[in-house]
């Protein structure tokens, strides 16, 4: 067990590593994100101008929910799919299944190094910036924060899951590039990090809130908000739970399949 | 000119080989259009009126600036791989030893088909939401469109170029496409400084907002009227800079 603790540490510390290598790369994908929130929020901000409410939310906490559905969404938002899918590409995918390692589970390990270092580096100076640029409404109690990273962790390994199945659909179309920018749209528009889930009409925000998206960045804002909270917060976060582990099972049943009709070529 | 017309047809054919990647890539396009859509609306399920623009004037800069990033991603996409394949990755010695300019093969071996659909969307919206369109209106669409993507081309280049200067892995590219999601707004819309960022810095308010009120029937401020020129400025500054950043690469190696 500390031996399987050990390895699995160290993959994960290999994804910390890797995501630092280009530290150019760090400040671009914060910039970036930076300037998404400023321009996302002041836009929203502009829309809540003069009004009381809208939909269920306060211009406050409108904004509060934008800049934290945006922070969790930079920590969810996995590159697990393109890094798999190129390492089927280039045949690299050969060698890793001759390693004494689950390849799910080390790519799986490797982004929660990255998800580790983008909440340190990104979501929390995003969190800093939001609070300086807009009015946020702050949790009440102190338990909210440990409902909201406890959220976004369980963003993370649905969002984990997400790419797998993404990537290991490149095995069949044997490029992937395609279907992660569909996946990425269908995040982008579904999980709330752009436009809140709340003010979509009552239909799709109906069906938004079953898919598992919403796990990546509608869930953590709404506790955020404390619009959640006791038992109907830790449903949130079961229902959370309940999403990585269906994904979890489904990725691996595919697995299974993929190994036995994989072909590689190259490597 | 037989060198072009071989190479076009070359990377064309190449193309058509990945034809499950290339259909979902439409689709994607297609649906990240989607997302700009989705969010005018949205905007407007909640509220009537914001700052004095209606959902319908929105729309119509939404759907030039959707037509002009459609074209421009279908011209463009290469410069999104430009820095990590080519400049990283040491692909740009390759390019240099052929005839044509390095600039024109990156571009042409990730021309991206595709993306038509949301060219037809852009054009479509604006139709839509201006209750149909004269031939002069169309003709001024059109002008405004060209003069959207000659400008983020021209800012795409600038920041690809980057790649030439400073090693790094990603591009920065991306994080300047992503504002361009925020081309449509009228600059009202935003705080001063981010407002005069997006018409100087990054001035894509003048690729979704500034040909967009040439539609409109809205009051509209005079500079509106300035894109062609800075269309021109904004991509020869681009290819300049781009220039200037190959004179300067010094191959990887590989």
């Amino acid at each position: 067990m500390n031996g399987a603790l050990r390895t699995w540490g160290s993959v994960v510390r290999l994804g910390v590593l890797h995501h630092f290598a280009w530290r150019l790369d760090v400040v671009i994908a914060l910039l970036s994100a930076t300037m998404v929130l400023v321009l996302n929020g002041s836009v929203w901000e502009a829309v809540a101008d003069g009004q009381s409410r809208l939909g269920t939310l306060t211009p406050v906490e409108l904004s509060t929910y934008v800049v934290i559905a945006w922070c969790a969404s930079r920590v969810t938002a996995t590159r697990v799919d393109e890094n798999l899918g190129q390492r089927h590409a280039s045949g690299q995918l050969a060698t890793d299944l001759l390693k004494p390692l689950d390849l799910p589970s080390y790519l799986l390990a490797r982004d929660v190094g990255r998800a580790a270092v983008a909440a340190v580096v990104t979501a929390l100076p995003l969190l800093a910036l939001g609070a300086w640029w807009f009015p946020l409404a702050w949790p009440r109690q102190p338990v909210t924060w440990a409902l909201v990273a406890g959220s976004v962790a369980l963003g993370v390994a649905v969002g984990g899951q997400i790419g797998l199945l993404v990537g290991m659909a490149s095995f069949r179309l044997r490029r992937v590039t395609g279907l992660v920018s569909l996946k990425e749209v269908a995040t982008a528009l579904l999980s709330g990090a752009l436009v809140p889930v709340t003010l979509m009409p009552d239909a799709a925000a109906h069906a938004v809130m079953v898919l598992p998206f919403a796990a990546l960045a509608h869930v953590p804002a709404w506790l955020f908000l404390e619009r959640a909270t006791g038992a109907e917060a830790l449903g949130l976060l079961v229902a959370q739970a309940a999403w990585a582990a269906i994904l979890a099972v489904v990725v691996r049943l595919s697995w299974w399949r993929a190994l036995r009709h994989l072909t590689v070529e190259g490597g | 000119m037989r060198a072009w017309l071989a190479y076009v047809r070359t990377v064309l054919l190449a193309r058509l080989a990945w034809r499950g990647d290339w259909a979902l890539g439409a689709v994607g396009d297609l649906v990240t259009a989607g997302i700009g859509l989705v969010m005018v609306v949205a905007i407007f399920h909640a509220v009537p009126l914001v700052r004095g623009w209606t959902r319908e004037e929105l729309l119509v800069c939404w759907g030039v600036a959707e037509a002009a990033r459609s074209l421009c991603w279908m011209t463009c996409r290469g410069l999104y791989v430009a820095n990590s394949i080519y400049v990283v990755g040491g692909e740009l010695d390759r390019l240099l030893l052929r005839p044509l300019h390095p600039l024109a093969q990156i571009l042409l071996e990730h021309v991206h088909l595709g993306a038509w659909p949301g060219i037809v969307w852009g054009v479509g919206v604006v139709w839509w939401a201006h209750g149909g369109l004269t031939v002069e209106e169309a003709g001024v669409l059109a002008v405004g469109v060209l003069g959207g993507t000659a400008i983020l081309a021209g800012v795409l280049v600038a920041f690809s170029s980057i790649g030439l200067y400073v090693l790094h892995r990603g591009s920065a590219v991306g994080l300047v496409w992503q504002a361009t999601a925020f081309a449509p707004y009228p600059p009202t819309f935003l705080p001063w400084p981010v407002a005069l960022a997006l018409a100087t810095v990054l001035p894509f308010t003048f690729v979704g907002f500034a040909p967009g009120c040439w539609l409109l029937d809205h009051e509209v401020p005079g500079w509106v009227w300035l894109q062609p020129a800075v269309a021109v400025a904004v991509l020869a500054l681009g290819l300049r800079a781009w220039q200037s950043g190959l004179a300067r690469y010094g191959s990887a190696g590989t």
